[in-house]
């Protein structure tokens, strides 16, 4: 059995890739083989040449979970474009919560099975919190 | 089974829902805390905040001292949430189970020390230390599982 290095790219427009990474650092702590790009904050150009990088340094049994910011996205569409025929599972629209939940996996679960789960749970922390605290009273009340 | 009995002032919060509990196999956090126990807007929002398939339980220190010494939870595998040095200790007390305390988070306040990056101490808190130390509790430091203990007592001459 070949060992297995599961890698992570956070791909983003601008500094959203570098922020969430900060907060990852402080919630969980440093993390390894977390990878970043920003697009277009310097110059107007794709993400093609920083992407192959992070490809040609995969190693044969590696797999690569790449995170975007938008489904449909300029980032999500070069992603797609340049990662055919690699071991790559593209995920759009994370959160925080679900970089936390796929980052601390646990690494022999089947990243497939770890995306699909961490996507359930990630949707249910998108919440309208004022609302909740309503109802929540409500119910205190009745 | 107590899994960990951490001080952290936040309570439940990020690092002790999305780290702690799954490495840990939690299954029930409870929050030892007098004034939360009787403030029924922090209760409400603490328990919008837990994590999924664990449960909450907030209860006064007395109240915890109780829960933790009957042997019917004892199937659980119980995170206690303290926010306190001086309730950490109260707790241990009461509690024979409770062998090693774990410090996550105290935030500085006037007239205190850091010892470590996110742990502040004032002079008041030494004794209580040095005491818990005495009873052979082991008092650790780490913020996350993935940390690597920081004995209290090593830091305490600082």
């Amino acid at each position: 059995m070949e060992h297995t290095t599961r890698k992570f790219l956070i791909a983003t427009h601008g500094r959203f890739a570098t922020g969430i990474k900060s907060s990852l650092d402080i919630i969980i702590g440093a993390t390894d083989n977390v990878f970043l790009i920003e697009a277009y904050v310097e110059e107007n150009k794709g993400i093609e040449g920083d992407l192959e990088k992070i490809l040609k340094d995969l190693q044969p049994h590696d797999e690569l979970i790449v995170f975007t910011d938008l489904l449909g996205g300029s980032i999500t569409n070069q992603v797609l474009r340049h990662t055919q025929g690699h071991p790559v599972h593209v995920v759009s629209g994370f959160n925080l919560a679900l970089l936390i939940e796929v980052l601390m996996a646990d690494a022999e679960t089947p990243a497939a099975e770890v995306i699909e789960a961490a996507i359930v749970n990630a949707r249910e922390q998108i919440a309208y919190v004022t609302k909740l605290m309503a109802n929540a009273n409500e119910e205190e009340a009745s | 089974m107590i899994k960990l009995t951490r001080i952290d002032d936040r309570l439940v919060h990020g690092q002790v829902a999305f780290t702690w509990v799954p490495a840990l196999g939690v299954d029930c956090l409870l929050v030892a805390n007098d004034k939360v126990a009787k403030d029924e807007f922090q209760k409400m929002t603490l328990n919008l905040a837990k994590p999924a398939n664990t449960k909450l339980v907030i209860k006064t220190l007395a109240d915890a001292i109780v829960f933790l010494n009957d042997e019917k939870n004892g199937k659980a595998n119980v995170l206690i949430l303290i926010n306190s040095i001086k309730d950490a200790a109260t707790l241990a007390a009461g509690v024979p189970a409770i062998t090693s305390i774990n410090f996550g988070g105290i935030r500085g306040k006037a007239g205190s020390r850091l010892i470590s990056k996110a742990i502040a101490i004032t002079d008041d808190d030494v004794p209580v230390l040095q005491e818990m130390l005495q009873k052979n509790i082991e008092l650790e430091i780490r913020q996350v599982p993935t940390d690597s203990k920081q004995k209290v007592e090593s830091l305490l001459d600082k």
